[in-house]
This record gives C-alpha cells, sequence and structure tokens, in this order.
C-alpha cells in the first residue's frame, strides 16, 4: 500500500511554513552579505598591498558589487519575498564559490586554497537542502579541479608537494561530514517548523471544537448585538472625556453591516473607506469572523501557562499508541480503544465512513503514531474490524 | 548500513541522545576511513615510524574506549572521546614532516568538532584548536608559503584569517541556529499547554452534555469493552496463540477507571506488573484530560471546515493585526469585554463557567504574558481609562 502522510495535513501548513522561513531567511541573508563584505574588505586591502595586475584588482571589486547590488535587489521586493531571498540564495552559493574559485587561480597559493573552507563556512548559514548539495558539489568539484589542473597551487619551497589523492580524501570527509550534519540539522529544522505550523492551527481548530461544544452544552451564545452597544456606548463616552469626534461611531456601524452585506454594497455606502481598510475591519467583525474570540479565548489562558525554559521539545512530548517503553498489549489496545472511540457518533465528530478511517490511518501523521505491525494487521483486515464494530457495538445500541 | 541510513533519513524523530548516538558511529566510521586513506597515502607512515606506531596505539586505544562507551550508551564521554581522538590524529600530523598536512588537519579536526553540533563542545575544543592552529602558524607559517606566493608575510596571514575566520563563522552560524531553535522550542511548548487547556475545557463540556443527557460514560458501556476486548483479542492471535492474557489486560485497563490510578501506581502494594500496566494505560484513560483524548480531539480537527491560511491567521497581537489606532481601540474594548462576561476560567466547582473580574483584567493586561496581546501604548491607555471600561463593557 502506498502512502502519502501528507494527504490528510492541515491545508494551511505550507503556507505558514513559508512565512516561518522568511524571517530565518531575511536574517540569514543579511548575515551571509556582512560575512562577504568583511571578507571583502580583507581582500581588497591584501590585493592592494599586493599590487596585483590592476585588471584583476578591480574585477574581484566589480564582483563584489555586483554580488551586494544583486543581494540589495531581491531584498527590496515586497511582494513574493521568500522566492526572491531563495533564489538570492542560490546567487550567493554560486557567486562566492566562483570568487573564491577565481582568487586561487590568480594567487595560486596554498593559503589562498584554503579560502574555499571559508566561503563553505559562510554559506554553512543557510542551513537549506538546496544550498547544501549544491555547496557541497561546488566545494568538491572546485577543489578536486583546481588541485589537478594547478598542481602547482600547493607547492612549498624546501617541503614535498602534498598529495593531490590525500587533498581530495580530505575535500571528501570535509564535505560529506558537514553535508551530514547539515542534513540532520536541516532534517531537525523542517521538523520543527512542521510542528509548529501544525500546532498553530491546531489551536485554532480546537478553540472552534471548543466553541462548538460550549454552544451545545450552554445555548446562550455570546450576544453580537449587545457587544457593538455597548462598545458603542463606551466610545461616546471615551471621545467625550477626550473632547474629540467620535471617530468609532461610523466603524462600529460598518461593523454590523459587514456579515450582512457584500463588500460592494459596503464599498457603496462607505465610500471613505477603502477596499484594504474594510477588509481589515473584517477582522473585528464578530458575527462571521471568529479572529476576536480567538484572541480573546487565548488571551484568558495567557497567564496560567508556564513554561520552564529547561523543558526541550522531544519524542516524549508526542502522543501516540507506539510509547518505546509501552508492552505490546497496552500499544494494541489504545489503537483499538481510539478505533472503536471514532467509531462512535461524538458531539464533537460525526460518524467517519470505515473507507475513510483506512485512509486517514494510513494517510496523515497517524500512521508514525501507531506501532507498525498493528496498524498493518488493521490495514489488511479493516473489513473484520468493521464488521466486529457494528456486530457487537452497533447492533447492539439498536437493541 | 541500511539501517544506519535509515537512521539518518529519519533523524527528526530521533531523541538528542539518539542523534548523538548516530553521528557517533558516523564519526567512528570516518576518523578510521581517514586514518587508513593516509596511511595509504602516507605523509606519516614514510617519514618516522616511531611516530605513526605511537598514534596508530593511541589512537587504536581511543578507538577502542570510544565504541565501548556507544555500546553502554555513554554517548557524551564518547564524543569527547571521539574529540580527542582527532586531536591526537591532528597533533600527529601537525609534527609530520609536511606542514601543509597539519594545517589542513586543523579544518579536520573542527570539522568533527562542528558535526557534534553542540555550542560548548565547539566552543572549547573548536577554540583549542582554532587557538593551536594560530600559534602553529605563526611559529611554523614559514615553512607552509607556497612557491607561487608574492609576499610570505601575507600569506602568512591569509592562513591566520581563513583559520579564525572558519572558526568564528561557525560559531555565528551555531548562536543563529541555537537561538532559532531556542525560540521555536519554547514556542511550541507553551502551544502544547495552552492546547491542552483548551481540550480540558472542552472534555469538561462533554462531561456536563453527558451528566445533561443523563448518559453513561463510554468506558462503563459493556457493549464497548466487549468490542474492545474483541478486536485486541483479534489483533493479537496474529502475535501469539493465548488470547486470555490480553483479554485480562483489557478487563484491568477498563478496571482502571472506577480506581484511583495514581493511587495504584504508587502504592507500597501490589503486583509489579500491575503498577506498570496501570503506570502505561495512565496515558490512555477516558475518563481524565488524558492522551488519548487529545489525540480524538486532534483526530476530529482533520475533518474542520476551515479557510484558507491569510496573513493574520496565527498573529495575535494586536499592532500586527491593525494599523490604525481606532481599529485597536475598538478590539481592546472587545478583548476586555469578552474578558468580562464571558466564562473563560474553571470555577471552584471545576466547571468553565466563571469570568473576569475588572481587577483580574487589569493585572493581566499588565502582566509580561500579555506583550503578547497589547503593546504598551494600549496598556497604557487602558490604565488611563479604566474606569470607563469598568462602567461601560
Amino acid at each position: 500500500m502506498q502512502k502519502n502522510t501528507h494527504k490528510y495535513e492541515y491545508k494551511q501548513l505550507e503556507a505558514f511554513k513559508a512565512t516561518l522561513e522568511l524571517g530565518h531567511i531575511k536574517l540569514k541573508t543579511l548575515l551571509v552579505n556582512l560575512l562577504t563584505l568583511v571578507f571583502a574588505v580583507i581582500l581588497v586591502i591584501v590585493t592592494y598591498q599586493l599590487k596585483i595586475n590592476p585588471n584583476y584588482f578591480y574585477t574581484f571589486i566589480g564582483f563584489f558589487i555586483l554580488f551586494f547590488v544583486v543581494n540589495i535587489a531581491f531584498y527590496s521586493y515586497n511582494e513574493d519575498h521568500y522566492n526572491y531571498l531563495r533564489i538570492a540564495m542560490y546567487f550567493n552559493t554560486i557567486a562566492l564559490f566562483s570568487i573564491t574559485a577565481a582568487l586561487i587561480i590568480v594567487f595560486q597559493t596554498p593559503s589562498v586554497f584554503t579560502a574555499l573552507f571559508l566561503a563553505y563556512a559562510i554559506i554553512f548559514i543557510y542551513q537549506d537542502y538546496k544550498v547544501m548539495v549544491l555547496s557541497n558539489i561546488l566545494v568538491f568539484i572546485f577543489g578536486a579541479l583546481l588541485v589537478i589542473n594547478f598542481p602547482n597551487i600547493l607547492d612549498i619551497p624546501n617541503n614535498a608537494t602534498p598529495q593531490v589523492l590525500l587533498i581530495i580524501v580530505f575535500l571528501f570527509v570535509f564535505v560529506v561530514l558537514l553535508a551530514l550534519s547539515s542534513y540532520i540539522l536541516i532534517k531537525r529544522k523542517m521538523f520543527f517548523y512542521n510542528q509548529l505550523a501544525q500546532i498553530k492551527e491546531s489551536e485554532i481548530r480546537n478553540i472552534d471544537m471548543l466553541e462548538e461544544l460550549h454552544g451545545i452544552v450552554d445555548k446562550e451564545k455570546m450576544n453580537v448585538n449587545q457587544y457593538y452597544d455597548d462598545i458603542e456606548a463606551f466610545t461616546e463616552v471615551l471621545t467625550d472625556k477626550l473632547e474629540i469626534d467620535n471617530v468609532f461611531r461610523r466603524k462600529i456601524q460598518l461593523l454590523r453591516e459587514l456579515d450582512q452585506k457584500s463588500l460592494i454594497e459596503i464599498r457603496e455606502n462607505y465610500a471613505n473607506f477603502t477596499i484594504e481598510e474594510i477588509k481589515r475591519l473584517r477582522l473585528l467583525e464578530l458575527r462571521v469572523n471568529h479572529k476576536m474570540r480567538n484572541l480573546a479565548i487565548k488571551a484568558s489562558q495567557s497567564k496560567t501557562i508556564d513554561v520552564d525554559k529547561t523543558e526541550i521539545f522531544s519524542e516524549s512530548q508526542f502522543k501516540s499508541f507506539n510509547h518505546i517503553e509501552d508492552s505490546l498489549y497496552v500499544k494494541i489496545i489504545s489503537f483499538v480503544v481510539f478505533y472503536v472511540l471514532i467509531k462512535i457518533d461524538k458531539p464533537y465528530l460525526k460518524e467517519i465512513p470505515e473507507e475513510t478511517i483506512k485512509d486517514v490511518l494510513l494517510n496523515s501523521k497517524y500512521h508514525y503514531s501507531i506501532n507498525r505491525n498493528v496498524l498493518k494487521i488493521y490495514l489488511n483486515n479493516n473489513a473484520v474490524f468493521d464488521t466486529i464494530v457494528n456486530d457487537i457495538l452497533k447492533e447492539g445500541e439498536k437493541q | 548500513m541500511k539501517t544506519l541510513l535509515d537512521r539518518i533519513r529519519h533523524s527528526e524523530f530521533l531523541t538528542f541522545n539518539e542523534v548523538l548516538r548516530l553521528k557517533l558511529i558516523i564519526v567512528t566510521v570516518f576518523i578510521s576511513v581517514f586514518v587508513i586513506l593516509s596511511y595509504i597515502s602516507a605523509p606519516l607512515s614514510t617519514s618516522q615510524d616511531n611516530t605513526f606506531l605511537f598514534v596508530l596505539i593511541a589512537f587504536s586505544f581511543l578507538f577502542l574506549l570510544t565504541i565501548l562507551f556507544i555500546a553502554i550508551n555513554s554517548n557524551r564521554i564518547a564524543m569527547h572521546l571521539s574529540i580527542i581522538t582527532i586531536l591526537g590524529i591532528t597533533f600527529a600530523f601537525v609534527n609530520s614532516s609536511n606542514y601543509f598536512y597539519g594545517f589542513i588537519m586543523f579544518f579536520v579536526s573542527l570539522t568533527v568538532i562542528i558535526f557534534y553540533h553542540d555550542i560548548v563542545t565547539y566552543l572549547i575544543y573548536g577554540g583549542l584548536v582554532t587557538g593551536y592552529g594560530c600559534y602553529y602558524i605563526i611559529t611554523n607559517g614559514s615553512y607552509i608559503v607556497g612557491t607561487n606566493s608574492l609576499n610570505p608575510l601575507i600569506s602568512q596571514d591569509t592562513y591566520l584569517i581563513v583559520l579564525l575566520g572558519f572558526y568564528i563563522v561557525f560559531l555565528i552560524q551555531f548562536i543563529v541556529s541555537d537561538s532559532i531553535y531556542e525560540k521555536m522550542n519554547n514556542e511550541w511548548l507553551k502551544m502544547s499547554k495552552i492546547l491542552s487547556r483548551y481540550q480540558s475545557f472542552s472534555t469538561k463540556y462533554i462531561d456536563e452534555l453527558k451528566e445533561k443527557n443523563k448518559e453513561t460514560a463510554i468506558y462503563d458501556s459493556s457493549r464497548f469493552q466487549q468490542t474492545v476486548n474483541e478486536l485486541s483479542t483479534f489483533i493479537n492471535e496474529f502475535f501469539e496463540e493465548d488470547g486470555s492474557k490480553i483479554a485480562e489486560v483489557v478487563e484491568y485497563y477498563f478496571f482502571l477507571h472506577s480506581q484511583d490510578i495514581d493511587e495504584i501506581i504508587n502504592s507500597a502494594e501490589g503486583s509489579v506488573l500491575t503498577k506498570r500496566y496501570a503506570k502505561q494505560f495512565k496515558k490512555y484513560m477516558l475518563n481524565d484530560n488524558s492522551e488519548m483524548i487529545s489525540l480524538l480531539y486532534d483526530f476530529a480537527t482533520l475533518f474542520k471546515e476551515t479557510p484558507d491560511y491569510s496573513i493574520h491567521r496565527y498573529k495575535y497581537h494586536l499592532s500586527d493585526l491593525f494599523e490604525n489606532r481606532v481599529d485597536k481601540l475598538i478590539a481592546l474594548a472587545f478583548l476586555y469585554k469578552y474578558l468580562k462576561t464571558e466564562a473563560t476560567q474553571y470555577d471552584k466547582y471545576g466547571s468553565v463557567k466563571r469570568m473576569l473580574a475588572h481587577d483580574e483584567i487589569t493585572e493581566m493586561f499588565i502582566s509580561k504574558e500579555f506583550r503578547e496581546f497589547l503593546s504598551f501604548e494600549l496598556v497604557n491607555f487602558y490604565l488611563d481609562n479604566q474606569e470607563l471600561f469598568r462602567e461601560h463593557l
């Protein structure tokens, strides 16, 4: 059976992960540029002192100017910033290694050859899969090609010339170890992004569910009109106290109408509000949009939640039916209880058809939450499971 | 090898200790391959055999010790030993006939230390390696100046700059990634706790609903118990023939619902086995806000209709949501009113029926936790006008 564990992922996940990553890419792009600037300043001073061919000198300065101009350009885009910064990431990787390779070819000394490692270190800051692959390939290929094609790069007077093979072996060890390190780090980073994005969406859905249940238990729903009335009365006295015009009244009136009228109608009645402003005001609307309700519920719990700084996000935090320390019996029984419970109609979840349950357990994160062998037995015999539940539990209910 | 590759591929699901163990195995393999290859292509063996013999014995000893500590799961000690091993090899190379290899070995050592991705280890061992590397260049730098060098002094400085730069850049990388992870770690933990609070509220509402409808708890239903028993026995048949044992465990699981499970776990009496099962079942109890209940709620969230992602979806700070001051004040008024008029707290009977009083809201608004929602400017506005809030909302 082919599984696709992304099939039942929250649909908001990917977009939010990109937003989360964007903040970090911005920081990393700035850092890479800053370090490259230091690298460039040192290089300019050194090449000036060495009085090398002015053509080379100005070419290097030109390379660095181009590097920073491209970075500033990519950084300045407001729209699709994430993708532009990703392009900048690839550009920086290729550019930095190319400049370093050019330097090695111009100077042809062992000391400049080691600058390849410095370029690698700067690019390592990005912690990105594609950049990792690209930089490892570049450092290995450039390094190997340079020592093979320019063997005198490593020539040292009164000293045995280092063997090309050993340098290549070193490059290989360097690349493989750091690539593995990077791979493990990136995997954990992506996992963190995923978990954080998932829990953020889960929070909203849990609040919705909580309010649904609250509504079933306590029929008295939040009186939205009363809210608007009270807030309007409050703003009246507030503006009197501050001795200003009531700038709130019209907005509150607009809020009252937001859930009843279309955007076009609202625009006609409130011509001095831009579409952007009206869209923004939707966040304040109380009947349809739950943003303010969610914010208030979250805020109401903020003071009672303590996070111990020494606590670590680890596997012990994960909820599952497959804890290493549990016996097989417990793994079986916990899964079975869960399965039977999802087959039953509940106030927060109506009965789900057997085929959907099977599909979810195969194609979602639950795949990893259940003991592999137990899950395999269920997937191969789900019809039997369904029959047992129907025969004992559901038939019994009918009687 | 396949297991090792699988573990690397799924390393995000491993604990920190397991990841360290994985890294140790990789480093040990690499150090071995590196020593063998460098002997074959040979800067050490060709020059001074005694040095090589010494390195070989020392390396073998450390290597065996590292493996021993990995085997007994003392991974931190094994990590230090593997770093000491590579430092020893570096020292041997540095004193070999070819100074350039010695210089390159500083990078190999740093690479191994970086691989463990532990900032303290990097600061100490990496600092030692870099410090020694700088000393080495200052004292022996003239021996590794290239034939094509235009200025020997600048060549030596280049070695220094590259080594120091390499160390500093990775140090920056460690600081940046650790601070990013720490921030995400704390946010996740906080969210996880708040989520558990919402779920406990949901459980309370369900209990109230059952009480209102005079329904019995699902774990007390004999049909539910029988279904669980039949299915568990069915699965267990694939593992063992005797189905009676699991039936007993199922019975014990439901029995635990009528007992104080913590008392059973902590009791001095009772068999080890029953206590062990009680401990393992605690997280799957149906009469508590347990892991089982949480998994059920999570499962239910998969089927909820929700709007698509928008940039404001996970933002809760009023300044992030609204640019206009008037909008922020309306939102503040709404927030105050909601906290004052809606039940958001447990009452003394354990039901979610208590509203916050004005003073509690004020205390909340000025707390540091509330900076996640309100700016100082809004809090000051509230404090200046709190009587109006109290009287009219």
